[in-house]
């Protein structure tokens, strides 16, 4: 996973929001950047494992920041994702101490992004909260909410690649599996406070 | 039957409304805090279905890459050590091999070792054909060295050629300063129709070896060995200049 290829970071993007190349810039994405980008986080400190993860939720927040159109390509995409890294790393680093851990810090040389990398990251604590709970609701809620909200699916799609009745029935489990989630995310004390905090 | 508050919120999301529908959903949210946090909400639970969704696709080629990173056959990383061990073995003999030949070459050479080598008896006859005879060119066609030098030394007029011959009995007879004395005549007296004087060159040079002024010896030898004319350069030429270097080390 070290070789640079020859794909410019435009055509990855084009490849990032076009349907059926996805896994594809995924790999292109290891592949180009996953290297400086994991020995970055070893460098600051971190375990193999840790530098794996925090690459994978890079370029999670990556795609979403790309298909929903916020990456404005002022800088490269290495840039950009040595930035979301760092930052995301550094904020796993102040989670680890207030957690208690005495690890290594290497924050010193920290400094808060901008917009756009703050949105991006986000707060990594509840998305992993709501993401738990989403698993939480069944694979079967799970792949209707992901094929309609994520790959864009019609209702009609969605019978024929789930084998259910109608569309209506579809309809039905996905707002029910929907309204399910909200649920939890409000009945959970915390996250709803976090939740709040993040709306209000 | 009018639909439930929730339901038309994500319809609203959903962008499933008319215009008039969407407007009526905004001013709701607008004027209604429990709806705008139910939306809020929505939108929240929509976003995780999204980032799951691609966070399952980017695991899913994470593992498929490492798969291919490291589930390589338990063999091959074996074989590329042993590869690395048996190279490394041959490298090791090959540097055995080298500073052996390195050092056996470092002992073995020597002035007197070259001397060998390059000594061949200086053939009268060979030389010059028919010449009128004399005692001491038959004594030295006879090899009775001793007989050369006691003639030689009653010479009264002494030539190049009864310098040299004397000078090459001497060599004969290992008195390689008496030798180197004689050369030197012949050298020093060029103006005989520089009668012997490449002769005595190159039998000086290694008399000088033998006599241990291995620099005098090495400079007569390289000056043969840049005239590709002189009559002994076939010999010279044929002196390793490493083994040059090795009798200049060891002086």
């Amino acid at each position: 996973m070290n070789k640079k290829t020859n794909i410019s970071d435009s055509e990855l993007i084009e490849a990032i929001c076009a349907s059926g190349t996805l896994e594809q810039a995924i790999v292109q994405l290891y592949e180009d950047h996953g290297t400086i980008t994991r020995s970055f986080i070893m460098g600051k400190g971190g375990t193999e494992q840790d530098a794996e993860d925090i690459f994978q939720e890079t370029i999670v927040s990556f795609i979403d920041t790309v298909q929903k159109g916020k990456f404005r390509q002022e800088s490269g995409i290495r840039t950009f994702l040595i930035s979301i890294s760092k930052n995301l790393w550094y904020n796993e680093i102040r989670r680890r101490q207030r957690a208690g851990n005495r690890e290594k810090l290497y924050v010193a040389d920290f400094e808060p992004g901008d917009a756009i990398l703050d949105d991006v990251i986000g707060n990594r604590e509840l998305k992993q909260l709501l993401s738990q709970m989403l698993n939480d609701l069944g694979e079967s809620c799970k792949k209707i909410l992901e094929l309609f909200y994520y790959e864009n699916l019609s209702m009609k799609e969605i019978v024929s690649h789930m084998h259910y009745e109608n569309e209506q029935v579809v309809r039905n489990k996905k707002y029910k599996c929907l309204q399910q989630l909200t649920d939890k995310m409000k009945q959970d004390p915390d996250t709803a406070k976090q939740i709040n905090e993040l709306i209000f | 039957m009018k639909q439930p508050k929730s339901d038309l919120l994500v319809d609203y999301l959903d962008e499933k409304l008319s215009p008039e529908e969407r407007s009526e959903i905004e001013y709701m949210v607008q004027h209604d805090t429990n709806a705008a946090n139910d939306l809020a909400y929505l939108k929240l639970a929509i976003e995780t279905v999204r980032l799951n969704a691609i966070a399952r696709k980017v695991i899913t080629v994470r593992q498929s890459l490492n798969a291919t990173t490291y589930a390589l056959p338990p063999t091959k990383p074996v074989a590329v050590r042993h590869m690395f061990r048996t190279n490394l073995r041959i490298a090791a003999v090959f540097v055995l091999l080298f500073c052996s030949a390195v050092l056996y070459k470092y002992i073995s050479v020597s002035n007197q070792s070259v001397y060998k080598n390059q000594f061949i008896p200086y053939e009268l006859s060979n030389m010059r054909g028919t010449e009128n005879r004399n005692p001491e060119a038959e004594a030295y066609r006879n090899k009775n060295w001793n007989l050369v030098i006691d003639l030689y030394g009653n010479d009264k007029v002494k030539s190049n050629k009864s310098n040299f011959l004397a000078a090459m009995s001497e060599l004969q007879l290992s008195h390689y300063t008496e030798a180197e004395i004689l050369f030197q005549k012949v050298l020093n007296n060029a103006s005989e129709n520089n009668s012997f004087q490449e002769e005595a060159e190159y039998y000086c040079a290694l008399a000088y070896l033998m006599n241990h002024k291995e620099a005098k010896g090495i400079g007569m030898l390289n000056k043969i060995k840049s005239d590709t004319s002189h009559r002994y350069y076939p010999m010279v030429s044929k002196i390793s200049g490493i083994d040059l270097k090795i009798i200049e080390l060891k002086k």
